[in-house]
């Protein structure tokens, strides 16, 4: 992962772009930045007879340039001044360990399963919400989990490492011992197991992010799914071999190890400010707005918000959800309208590389935000006939770190003046989650999938693709915190997007 | 399917029928030392190859290569030599080859009269291993002092091509469909190199295994046994690159081989054997191609050069330089094993 002279240039480039134009996209440092930083090695002892791999972890973070501290579980001392990251093993009891770092602001990194629920990573349920899945009880299990996948392959950690949304090797060959978690909401999660999107093998939270039990994340965490003794057969790849770029796909283990740790160790972005409303110039970038014309519900609330597009400087162009796709040519941005027919709209804009703000939450399936099943897939709150949730005028924010959660805090924010429909979508892990709905999980209501990005089916996303459900009238509703909110989706919409950074030889930055 | 895999094939096959085998042994207490077999010469032995067919037993012994009944150990004649080191008799050509340590050459030589052919001037330092690819049908020299490889065509003798490798070369071996390895003790890594157009392919680094010197190799696992001069022995996935396994074997410049044995369920399936200053044999127990573990210690002399490995009756040759030079034979313990 040493950067080229290219690469080096690009990532001080991006990082300019970074901090000028989305103002939150903190990188992940070089390889060469891990030397001198102190990381605190929690571990435990193993069965009288039974091995472990931490002496070898141990030196392998050292032969990344960290030095290494190592504690033994019992010891509950406070992690040392200048600590920069506290790695915790598998061999570590998690019964001793219980919360000692949950609330830490040092960042965490961890394969110690049993310790995801202390350390809010995972509800509490062994089995439902995280398990150890060893040959001796699930040995043919234990061959499902040498196969991973790319679940969230615009990550951070994702790009560093290569990952692509295909099935990886996770470790070599042989049955071995992998746990997995289910985590909150407000987590990236990287790669899963079994064809199950919640069954993540390596996943990450954000500082800021929302974890289990309404707990924001004080400082980067990930889980990763090693255990004891199984650190010396994390997938790679050498010799000639290497050269393929097939092979060189397949064996990521490591090299996901290596780029999740040094995400980890890197700094996380700065928490972004709240939004002052009228601070975004969108300096006359061409918007395409597709609405029904002439609909009986909801045309004055489009004008509004045409106006109010107008009004950030973009220059708007209205189009029928009749008119032909074509109509995006050339266009910055396109805006779908919660009036239009779903059944009107037929397949439009699934393809366009134009980055696409998606208000009807109905039309998700079909630009592959999700799945097909409606109430299962995507839904609503509050509409009298067919659902059986009320309405709703709240928002949980579970992304706080990021620029689409316009600065607001981590927790409910109410958007919406009065409580009114409010739609859904379960989006693909690869997606970055910025407001659920209280309660519900599953249920996202704001998110966003980055251009090349895994979407539902395996569909790679041909542009940016955000969905802020607004229904027919609510624009005219939204609270100033709902104002914030749907600017900071429109403002992502034309962000520059980093262009991806490829095959994990090369440097990366942010978590997204 | 390649020559080498015919000839580990039946390796295998031979191996079948067979209660014992070296593996049978499976702690060191259940092998013992056999015959001695006295040289005639004096200096160090560098190497010794067993042509199991033949039943002869050749010796690299410092002036000469000395060329014993592998069953009996009675002299059947001797080649002069300079400093000799690596040999192989290829059973298909008629010839035998053999490096010189002090000429910079190879000799090539008829097997059956022990006569020299031709001395081929390799332009290339202290020649040390010899190993014969049955893909590319071709023998390479690994010459440490220079950093070469050198190809020969096996029939005639003649240099075909020549590439240069960093680092201290130590032993190479083959995988017959191809790859040559050559161990690189200072830089710990096995260079990987097209047995056919002679370009370097990559490296393998041998974890966290210091100083490879002995390489042996499983061409049906795809598994090469990396025995390291600072007491570990790696076994690498050839297929990729990568280590999964290392384990416990003595300090020191060590010699191996590997060879089938399989032992029905739950037994040995093949085992990987090492030698070297310690005065110690270690055996590595294939437990199935993914898993391999200590197999047990047996107590040899001081100071092995070189080891070989007796198909037919599954003895090992070993040989030892102090406190004068001779082969000497350990024999499993099994009286089914000997003939």
């Amino acid at each position: 992962m040493k950067a080229s002279g290219f690469s080096a240039l690009f990532f001080a480039l991006s990082l300019a772009i970074g901090a000028c134009a989305t103002g939150a996209h903190a990188q992940m440092l070089p390889a060469s930045a891990m030397k001198g930083k102190h990381v605190l090695f929690i571990g435990g002892a193993t069965k009288k007879g039974e091995p472990s791999d931490d002496a070898l972890v141990c030196r392998h973070l050292e032969q990344m340039g960290f030095v290494v501290t190592a504690k033994e579980d019992q010891d509950a001392s406070t992690p040392p001044a200048g600590t920069d990251l506290i790695v915790i093993s598998s061999t570590a009891d998690a019964r001793l360990l219980q919360q000692r770092y949950t609330a830490s602001t040092i960042p965490a990194f961890t394969w110690n399963t049993y310790l995801y629920p202390e350390m809010k990573m995972t509800g509490p349920h062994l089995h439902t919400d995280y398990e150890v899945v060893d040959p001796q009880h699930f040995f043919a299990r234990s061959y499902s989990e040498l196969y991973g996948y790319g679940a969230g392959n615009t990550s951070a950690i994702a790009e560093a490492a290569g990952l692509k949304p295909q099935l990886f090797g996770t470790l070599y060959l042989e049955p071995q011992t992998a746990g997995w978690g289910r985590p909150a909401e407000g987590a990236t999660i990287i790669t899963t197991f079994e064809g199950d999107s919640g069954k993540a093998g390596v996943f990450a939270y954000e500082r800021g992010s929302m974890m289990y039990d309404n707990f924001a994340a004080p400082a980067r965490r990930v889980g990763f799914y090693l255990s004891n003794a199984n650190f010396h057969l994390l997938t790679a790849v050498y010799g000639p071999a290497a050269k393929d770029p097939q092979l060189y796909d397949w064996y990521a283990g490591l090299r996901l190890f290596d780029a999740a740790i040094r995400w980890a160790a890197s700094p996380p972005p700065a928490m972004p400010q709240p939004l002052k409303t009228g601070s975004f110039n969108a300096d006359g970038k061409k918007l395409l707005y597709v609405e029904r014309k002439f609909a009986f519900e909801g045309e004055e609330t489009d004008e509004h918000i045409v106006a109010h597009l107008k009004q950030m400087g973009f220059n708007v162009t209205v189009a029928d959800q009749m008119d032909p796709e074509t109509r995006a040519e050339g266009e910055d941005a396109i805006l779908i309208s919660a009036t239009c027919s779903k059944y009107k709209l037929s397949n439009k804009y699934v393809d366009t590389p134009v980055p696409v703000l998606l208000l009807e939450a109905l039309y998700s399936d079909t630009l592959r935000l999700t799945g097909r099943d409606r109430y299962v897939n995507y839904g609503e709150h509050g509409e009298p006939n067919e659902s059986d949730d009320p309405p709703e005028a709240y928002l949980k924010i579970i992304g706080a770190w990021h620029p689409m959660a316009a600065g607001l805090p981590p927790g409910i924010v109410q958007v919406l003046k009065e409580r009114g429909m409010m739609k859904w979508a379960v989006p693909e892990p690869s997606a970055i989650a910025i407001a659920s709905l209280p309660g519900e999980a599953e249920q996202k209501a704001i998110f966003d999938y980055e251009k090349g990005s895994a979407m539902y089916g395996g569909f790679i996303a041909p542009g940016r693709r955000e969905l802020f459900p607004l229904d027919n009238d609510a624009f005219d509703d939204l609270t100033p915190q709902g104002v914030a909110l749907f600017d900071a989706a429109v403002e992502w919409l034309v962000s520059p997007q980093k262009p991806r950074e490829g095959n994990g030889k090369t440097e990366s930055a942010g978590l997204r | 399917m390649s020559n080498m895999y015919i000839m580990a094939a039946t390796i295998l096959l031979a191996a079948l029928p067979e209660v014992a085998s070296p593996a049978t042994a499976q702690n060191g207490a259940a092998w013992h030392l056999g015959a001695e077999y006295k040289l005639h010469g004096a200096g160090a032995v560098a190497n010794l190859w067993l042509d199991a067919s033949s039943r002869r037993l050749y010796v690299a012994h410092s002036d000469q290569v000395e060329v014993l009944n592998a069953d009996s150990g009675r002299s059947e004649g001797s080649m002069p030599a300079h400093d000799a080191a690596g040999i192989v008799v290829v059973d298909n050509t008629s010839r035998g080859f053999f490096a010189n340590r002090g000429s910079d050459a190879v000799t090539v030589f008829n097997p059956a009269t022990l006569a020299a052919i031709r001395t081929v001037p390799l332009q290339a330092k202290n020649p040390e291993s010899l190993v014969f690819d049955s893909d590319a049908q071709r023998i390479f020299v690994i010459a440490p002092g220079s950093g070469e490889v050198i190809a020969l065509n096996p029939h005639s003798g003649e240099i075909e091509g020549r590439i240069a490798l960093k680092g201290h070369l130590r032993q190479a071996v083959s995988d017959g469909m191809g790859s040559l390895f050559v161990a690189a003790q200072d830089l710990n890594l096995i260079h990987v190199v097209d047995t056919h157009s002679l370009k370097f392919l990559g490296d393998f680094p041998s974890g966290d295994a210091d100083g490879p010197v002995s390489l042996a190799i499983d061409p049906f696992g795809r598994r090469l046994f990396v025995a390291c001069s600072g007491g570990k022995l790696a076994v690498i996935d050839t297929d990729i690159g990568f280590t999964f396994e290392e384990l416990p074997i003595a300090a020191g410049d060590p010699d191996s081989f590997f060879t089938f044995s399989p032992q029905g369920k739950g037994g040995w399936k093949g085992a990987d054997f090492v030698a070297g200053d310690a005065g110690t044999l270690t055996l590595i127990q294939m437990n199935a191609f993914i898993r391999y573990s200590e197999g047990g210690n047996v107590s040899i002399p001081r100071g092995v050069r070189a080891l070989a490995y007796d198909s037919k009756t599954h003895r090992i040759f070993l040989s030892v330089s102090a406190p004068h030079p001779e082969v000497l034979t350990l024999v499993p313990a099994s009286s089914e094993v000997t003939q």
